[in-house]
C-alpha cells in the first residue's frame, strides 16, 4: 500500500538497489552428489578390496569434514527419506533430483556391497565413530530389544512426513547442531550425551535410533557382495570375536544344539500362527499412536489453539490463531484440514503398525530357526563395514605380509606361526596389565 | 552334512537374490514415480512449476529448492528472530527503496511517540540500531539496513507496514541460510509464510517487476 | 626393552595431552554453558531496565541526563548481544579443536593398550543360545510400545474430573455411560413434548448470577446460538455456530466441563453456500432433540446430524438450504424411532420424519403454508399421540407414526413463530396479528374460546394449574383462565421476553432479554416470587431437570441449583 508517494528528488539522488546475495548455486548441489557417489565408490573399494582400516578412517575424516562441517548437514540421506515420503503423500511437493539421489545412492550401494555409507561417509556416523574409546559388548537380548526403536522411529518419521506434519528426523538430528556450531540447549545436551555414551556404547545413534540405517540394513541383508572378516578361509582362531565394537560379528553355532529341532519348529509355527494377532495389535497401536502424534502438525496445532481460546482455557490468543484470523480463512476449512491430517495419520498408522507387528513376528519366528554357522562372519544386516575386524584376522595379516590377493595359499604352517605369535603377544600384554 | 550345508547356503543365496531384486524394484518404481509424476505435469502449484511458463515446460526433475518468506503473508510476529537454528537468524529485513516514501518521520525507524526526530538511541525502534538514517534533501531521508546488525525481529517491518508504505519487509537471506531440510522457522511460522521455491527464484522482493499476485 | 620405553614415552605424552585437553574442554564447556544460560535467562536486548528508562524519557523529556543514560545502556546491551554471539561461535570452534585433540590422545592411548584381544574364557556358556532371551526382550519391547500408545493419550489430556452425582444436590441418578437407556429428561425445546412443563423436581427460587450464589457452574460456549440446552442423563447438549462453522457441544451436567465438541462438517450434499440469516436468528436457532442414546442437531444450513453421547457421528444429512427470510428456527422433536422436522419456508412447507437409526426419510408430508419459525409439539389425546404444528394460515394435527393429517384449522396469520401450549386434549395457540385460540382437538377441532389482544410474537405460551400464561416480546405477561379464556391478571415487566416460560414446581420461570429470570406463582393471582439476574443476556429457554436449571446466556451455559453444603 503506497501511503506516501515516492518523492521527486531534485538533488539527483539515485535510489540504491535492494542488495541480495544469491543462494548456494545449483552447481554446488551437483558437486555434492558427485562427491557422494565418488565417496561411496572409494569406500566400497576400501572395504571390499583394499581391506585397510586406515583408508576407511581417512575417508571418514574427509567426509566428516566436507558433508559435516563444511556442508553443515543438509540435505543428508538420513533426512532425505522424509522428502521422499512427503512427495508420496503430497502431489504438490516434488523431490529435487539432488535429494532423490541422496536417498537412492547409499541404498543401492548397500544393496550390492553392504553398508559402505555407514562405514565412512555418513557424517553422523563418523562423528560417533571417532569418539569410540572403550566399547562394551551389549547382550544379545538388549540389542534385539533396542533394535525395535529405529524401525519405530522410521515409521513415525515417514508417516508424519507423508501427512505433511513435518520432518521429525531433521528436527531431532543430534549432531547437525555440532556441525553448525549453533544448537539449542536441549539438542546440544542430546547430541553431547549421545557422544558421551558413544565412548562406551559404540555408535548409539546409528544402532538404536537411525531410521535410514533400518533401510540400509534391509538392503544390506540381501546384498550381493559383503564384508568378510577373513580374506579367505576362517581358521576359527576366535581372535576377531571381540573385534567388533558394534557386536555385529556372529560366532559359529555350537556343535551341540541347545534345543531339540522339533521344539524349535513347534515354537516357530506358534509364532507364525500368532502373526495376524501381532499385526492387528501393531495396527491398533500404530493408529492410536499416530492419532496422538498428529498434535505436532501445525494445522492440528492451530485448531487446538483455537479450541483452547474459545473455551477460555487460554486467555491470550496465540500468534498462530491471530495470524489465522488475519488470513480470513474459514474455521470450518481449517478444522476440516486438521481432521483430514488426523484421519490420514490414523489410517497410515494402522497400516504401518500392522507392518511392524508383522516384522517383529517374523523376527521372533526367525529367532527360532537354528541357523547353522560354521565361521565367524559379520551380520549382514548390522555390519557397518567399519573394517576394524580385518586386522584381527591372522589370515588377513598373512595376506598383507605376502602382499598377495585373497588367493588361498596352502601355507597353513605360516598361518599357525602367525597365530601363535599373536596369541603370545596378547598373553604378554595381558600379563603386564 | 556338508551337502546339507551347501544346500542351505544356496537356498539362502536364492532368497537373497529374490530380496535384492525386490528392493531394487521398489527403489526403481519409487524413483520412476517421483520423477515421472513431474513429467506428467501432476505437480500443480508446487515449486517445480513455479518458474515454468506452462506445465508442459516442467522439468523432468525438481530443481534444488530454498526457503522463501512471503512478505504478503508475514504477520511480523517476531518469531523469525528467535526460531532460526542460527544464533543470529537468517531472516533479515530488506528494503525496497523504490517503494519507500523517504519520510522524515519514519514509523519503521522511530519509536512511537518519539519527540525528537534524531537518531539518538532512545528514539530508535530497532533494538540493535541496524537502520541507518541519512538526509537526502528537505524533507526526505533515506533508510538503509545494516545487514550484520539486523536480527529479523520485524519491529520496523510492523511500523512501516502499519503506517507507511511497507517498503521494509522480511526475507530469508541466503547468504546465511543453511537451507535446512526442515526450516525451523517455517515449522513454527504462524502465518505459514514460508515455502520452498526453486533456487533461481530465491527472493521475493517487493516492487520487483510483476509481483506475485497475492 | 627399547620398544617398551618408546611406548611408555608415547603413553606419557598422550596422558599429558589428554589431561590438558580434558581440562581445557571442561573449562570451556562450563564457561559456554554459563554464558548460554545467562543469555537465555536475560537476553541483553530490550531489557526491562532499558524499556523502563525509555518510558521515563518519553514522560520527562526535559530531565537532564536521562537520554545519555538510555544511550549508554543501549550501547551496552547491543555490545553484550553481539559480543556474546561472537564469543559463543569462537568458543565452539575452540571446543571442537580441544575435543579433537582429546580424542586423538585417547586413540593413541587405546592403540598402545589394546592390540588384538585374547578371546574370553572358553565360552560354551557364552555361545549358548541367546535366542530365548532375545525373544523375551522383543516381546517385552512390544509390550512397552503398546503401553506407550495407551499412556500417551492419558498423559496428553488429563482425564476430565469425574464428579460422582450427589443425590441430595438434585442431580438425577444416571447410568455412568450414555447407553441406549439413558433417559433424556429434557429431550427437546421446552422439555417433554415441547409443552414447557417440567415433570417434577424443585428448582431453586433465588440465585444471583452476578455474585455466583446458587450458581453451580458457568461454562463458556464456544460459538453463539439461539438454541436451548437439552439434557440426557448427566450430559447437557447444545448447538452453536456461525458463518464459519456449526458445532454440537456436550457438557458434563455435574461440573460443566465441555466433554466434547463436534464440528458439523463434511456432510454429503451440503453446499458451501450459506443461507441469509439475521443476527437474531443465526445459524444455530433450532434446539436439539435427544432419544435412545442419540442426540440430533439441525442448523440453518439444513444440515442435520445424529451423534451418540460420546460425540461420534452416527449419520449426517443435508435437507437442502431452507429458503427462510430470517433463517431456519424450528426445533427438533423425536418420538419412538422418528425425528420430526418442520421446514416451512418460502417454497411451501413440509413435515419430515427421519428414521433415528440412519437418517433416512420415513415419511414426508407437504404443507400448504407460508414460512414460519414455530416448533412442533407432541400431545397425548384419546386417539393416541398427536403432533401439533403451528403455521400460517393453518394449525394442524398429524399422526406421528404415519404422518396422516388428522385435522387442520385455519386461524393464524402473520409471521408465525409461536408454538402451541396444551393441557390434555386442549391446545392453545396464538400469534401476533392473528388470535389467541383454545382448541379441543379430539373430536375435530372445536374452538373453545378466543382472545385477540396482547398476543405473543416470539415466546410461546405455557398452560398449567388451570391457567394459560402468555408472554410477549415487549414485556407483558398475561394470565388467562384455561377453560373460559377470561383474563386473571396481566403484568408488564421492564424487559421483553424471547425465551419461553416454563412451569416447574407450581411456578412460572420466565427469563427476560436482560437475563433476569422472574419467578411467578402459577395461579390466578399475580405474585412475583423472585427476580434473579443471570449476569448476562438470555434469549433461550432454560432446561429444568431435577432441582437444577440449565440456561444458556449470551456467552455461557449456566447451571443453577442449590449450592452444595
Amino acid at each position: 500500500m503506497i501511503r506516501f508517494p515516492k518523492p521527486d528528488f531534485e538533488s539527483g539522488y539515485v535510489l540504491p538497489e535492494t542488495q541480495t546475495v544469491a543462494a548456494r548455486a545449483a552447481g554446488w548441489e551437483t558437486l555434492d552428489v558427485v562427491l557422494l557417489a565418488l565417496a561411496l565408490a572409494v569406500g566400497t573399494w576400501l572395504v571390499l578390496k583394499h581391506r585397510r582400516r586406515g583408508g576407511i578412517v581417512a575417508l571418514m575424516l574427509a567426509c566428516l569434514a566436507y558433508f559435516g562441517f563444511y556442508r553443515e548437514g543438509c540435505v543428508c540421506p538420513v533426512g532425505s527419506i522424509q522428502n521422499v515420503a512427503q512427495a508420496l503423500g503430497d502431489s504438490g511437493y516434488g523431490v529435487p533430483l539432488v535429494v532423490l539421489l541422496f536417498f537412492l545412492l547409499p541404498l543401492l550401494t548397500a544393496l550390492f556391497f553392504g553398508r559402505t555409507f555407514c562405514a565412512g561417509i555418513c557424517p553422523l556416523g563418523a562423528i560417533q565413530d571417532i569418539v569410540i574409546v572403550k566399547p562394551v559388548r551389549l547382550p544379545a537380548w538388549l540389542r534385539h530389544a533396542l533394535g525395535v526403536i529405529p524401525t519405530l522411529y522410521l515409521g513415525v518419521a515417514l508417516l508424519l512426513a507423508y501427512a505433511g506434519a513435518g520432518y521429525l528426523v531433521c528436527r531431532y538430528d543430534p549432531f547437525v547442531g555440532l556441525f553448525r556450531l549453533s544448537a539449542t540447549l536441549p539438542m546440544l545436551i542430546f547430541g553431547g550425551g549421545l557422544l558421551l555414551l558413544g565412548t562406551v556404547v559404540a555408535r548409539p545413534y546409528c544402532r538404536f535410533l537411525c531410521p535410514y540405517g533400518v533401510l540400509l540394513g534391509w538392503a544390506s541383508a540381501c546384498s550381493w557382495k559383503r564384508v568378510t572378516v577373513t580374506p579367505n578361509d576362517c581358521v576359527q582362531c576366535r581372535l576377531c570375536e571381540t573385534a567388533c565394537p558394534f557386536d555385529a560379528i556372529r560366532v559359529p553355532s555350537p556343535e551341540r544344539e541347545s534345543e531339540a529341532r522339533w521344539s524349535r519348529v513347534r515354537r516357530m509355527g506358534l509364532y507364525l500362527v500368532l502373526l495376524p494377532a501381532l499385526a492387528l495389535a501393531g495396527g491398533w497401536t500404530g493408529a492410536r499412536l499416530m492419532r496422538e502424534l498428529a498434535a505436532v502438525d501445525p494445522r492440528v496445532e492451530l485448531v487446538a489453539e483455537l479450541d483452547a481460546e474459545a473455551l477460555g482455557v487460554k486467555a491470550e490468543s496465540g500468534s498462530r490463531s491471530e495470524a489465522f484470523r488475519a488470513s480470513g480463512m474459514s474455521e470450518a476449512a481449517a478444522r476440516a484440514e486438521a481432521d483430514e491430517v488426523k484421519l490420514r495419520l490414523h489410517r497410515a498408522g494402522l497400516g504401518f503398525g500392522g507392518f511392524i507387528g508383522l516384522a517383529v513376528g517374523l523376527q521372533l519366528a526367525g529367532l527360532s530357526i537354528g541357523r547353522r554357522r560354521v565361521d565367524y562372519e559379520p551380520d549382514r544386516q548390522h555390519c557397518l563395514a567399519c573394517g576394524r575386524c580385518f586386522a584381527y584376522c591372522p589370515r588377513e595379516q598373512q595376506r598383507r605380509k605376502q602382499g598377495s590377493t585373497t588367493e588361498d595359499t596352502e601355507d597353513t604352517k605360516g598361518t599357525r606361526r602367525l597365530l601363535c605369535n599373536m596369541k603370545r603377544a596378547v598373553g604378554t600384554r595381558e600379563g603386564r596389565s | 552334512m556338508t551337502d546339507n550345508d551347501q544346500k542351505q547356503t544356496s537356498r539362502r543365496e536364492m532368497l537373497r537374490l529374490v530380496g535384492r531384486v525386490g528392493v531394487l524394484g521398489c527403489l526403481a518404481s519409487l524413483a520412476g514415480m517421483l520423477t515421472g509424476r513431474l513429467r506428467a505435469g501432476c505437480i500443480e502449484a508446487g515449486p517445480a512449476c513455479k518458474g515454468c511458463p506452462d506445465q508442459d515446460g516442467c522439468d523432468l526433475v525438481t530443481p534444488p529448492t530454498v526457503w522463501q518468506l512471503d512478505p504478503a503473508k508475514c504477520t511480523q510476529c517476531g518469531q523469525c528472530a528467535t526460531d532460526c537454528v542460527l544464533a543470529q537468524s537468517a531472516v533479515r529485513c530488506f528494503h525496497t527503496h523504490a517503494l519507500c516514501g523517504h519520510c522524515k518521520l519514519c514509523f519503521g525507524y522511530f519509536e512511537p511517540g518519539a519527540r525528537v526526530l534524531s537518531s539518538a538511541a532512545e528514539n530508535q525502534l530497532c533494538p540493535t540500531g541496524a537502520i541507518q538514517r541519512r538526509f537526502v534533501e528537505d524533507p526526505y531521508y533515506t533508510y538503509t539496513i545494516e545487514k550484520d546488525l539486523c536480527i529479523g525481529c520485524a519491529k520496523c517491518v510492523h511500523g512501516c507496514g502499519m503506517f507507511g508504505n511497507g517498503s521494509l519487509y522480511l526475507q530469508v537471506d541466503h547468504e546465511l541460510c543453511k537451507n535446512c531440510n526442515e526450516c525451523s522457522i517455517a515449522r513454527r511460522c504462524p502465518a505459514n509464510a514460508f515455502e520452498r521455491v526453486p533456487v533461481s527464484e530465491a527472493y521475493l522482493l517487493k516492487g520487483q517487476g510483476e509481483e506475485e499476485g497475492h | 626393552m627399547s620398544a617398551d620405553r618408546t611406548t611408555s614415552w608415547r603413553e606419557t605424552a598422550a596422558w599429558m595431552v589428554l589431561g590438558v585437553a580434558g581440562v581445557f574442554c571442561a573449562t570451556l564447556l562450563v564457561l559456554m554453558l554459563a554464558s548460554v544460560v545467562q543469555m537465555r535467562n536475560a537476553p541483553p536486548l530490550d531489557t526491562p531496565e532499558l524499556q523502563a528508562l525509555r518510558e521515563l524519557v518519553r514522560q520527562q523529556p526535559e530531565r537532564e541526563g536521562l537520554q545519555a543514560q538510555v544511550q549508554a545502556l543501549d550501547l551496552l546491551a547491543r555490545r553484550a548481544h553481539f559480543a556474546g554471539g561472537n564469543a559463543l561461535r569462537v568458543g565452539s570452534g575452540m571446543l571442537l579443536v580441544g575435543l579433537a585433540v582429546l580424542m586423538g590422545a585417547a586413540h593413541v592411548l587405546r592403540e598402545s593398550r589394546v592390540g588384538v584381544h585374547a578371546p574370553e574364557k572358553a565360552d560354551d556358556a557364552a555361545a549358548a543360545d541367546t535366542a530365548p532371551a532375545s525373544r523375551r526382550a522383543l516381546l517385552g519391547m512390544l509390550g512397552v510400545i503398546v503401553l506407550l500408545a495407551l499412556l500417551i493419550p492419558l498423559l496428553r489430556n488429563s482425564p476430565a474430573p469425574v464428579v460422582p452425582p450427589v443425590p441430595d444436590n438434585g442431580a438425577p441418578p444416571v447410568e455412568p455411560d450414555g447407553a441406549e437407556n439413558t433417559p433424556c429428561l429434557w429431550p427437546n425445546f421446552r422439555g417433554p413434548g415441547g409443552l414447557g412443563v417440567a415433570a417434577d423436581g424443585d428448582p431453586p427460587l433465588i440465585w444471583d448470577g452476578t455474585t455466583g450464589s446458587n450458581i453451580l457452574w458457568r461454562t463458556a460456549v464456544p460459538r453463539v446460538g439461539f438454541s436451548s440446552p437439552i439434557v440426557c442423563g448427566n450430559r447437557v447438549f447444545l448447538s452453536g455456530g456461525d458463518a464459519s462453522l456449526r458445532e454440537v457441544y456436550c457438557f458434563d451436567a455435574d461440573d460443566g466441563s465441555l466433554q466434547w465438541r463436534h464440528p458439523v462438517t463434511g456432510i454429503e450434499g451440503s453446499s458451501d453456500k450459506l443461507p441469509d440469516v439475521t443476527d437474531d436468528t443465526g445459524y444455530a436457532a433450532p434446539t436439539m432433540a435427544g432419544a435412545g442414546g442419540r442426540v440430533f442437531a439441525l442448523f440453518a444450513t439444513g444440515d442435520v446430524v445424529a451423534l451418540d453421547h460420546a460425540g461420534e457421528r452416527l449419520w449426517g444429512r443435508c435437507l437442502g438450504l431452507p429458503d427462510n427470510p430470517y433463517g431456519h428456527a424450528s426445533s427438533l422433536i423425536a418420538f419412538e424411532d422418528l425425528l420430526f422436522i418442520q421446514i416451512d419456508d418460502n417454497n411451501g412447507g413440509r413435515l419430515l420424519a427421519l428414521n433415528v437409526a440412519d437418517g433416512t426419510t420415513a415419511w414426508q408430508v407437504k404443507r400448504d403454508v407460508e414460512a414460519c419459525w414455530s416448533s412442533p409439539v407432541l400431545i397425548q389425546t384419546a386417539r393416541g399421540p398427536e403432533l401439533i404444528l403451528n403455521g400460517n394460515p393453518n394449525v394442524a394435527g398429524y399422526d406421528p407414526r404415519s404422518g396422516a393429517l388428522r385435522w387442520s384449522e385455519e386461524c393464524m396469520s402473520g409471521e408465525v413463530a409461536v408454538s402451541a401450549a396444551a393441557t390434555d386434549d386442549i391446545i392453545f395457540i396464538a400469534n401476533e396479528y392473528a388470535v389467541l385460540v383454545a382448541l379441543r382437538v379430539t373430536d375435530g377441532p372445536e374452538r373453545l374460546w378466543e382472545y385477540d389482544e396482547d398476543l405473543p410474537d416470539v415466546a410461546s405460551p405455557v398452560a398449567g394449574a388451570g391457567c394459560l400464561f402468555v408472554p410477549t416480546s415487549y414485556g407483558l405477561l398475561t394470565c388467562f383462565d384455561a377453560a373460559t379464556g377470561s383474563q386473571h391478571w396481566s403484568h408488564e415487566f421492564d424487559e421483553g421476553f424471547y425465551a419461553s416460560p416454563v412451569l416447574a414446581a407450581g411456578r412460572i420461570y420466565l427469563v427476560d432479554m436482560e437475563g433476569v429470570m422472574h419467578v411467578i406463582k402459577a395461579g390466578p393471582t399475580f405474585e412475583l416470587l423472585a427476580s434473579n439476574p443471570l449476569g448476562e443476556r438470555a434469549t433461550s429457554t432454560a432446561a429444568f431437570v431435577g432441582d437444577r436449571i440449565y440456561i444458556r446466556g449470551a456467552k455461557h451455559l449456566v447451571c443453577i441449583g442449590a449450592a452444595r453444603e
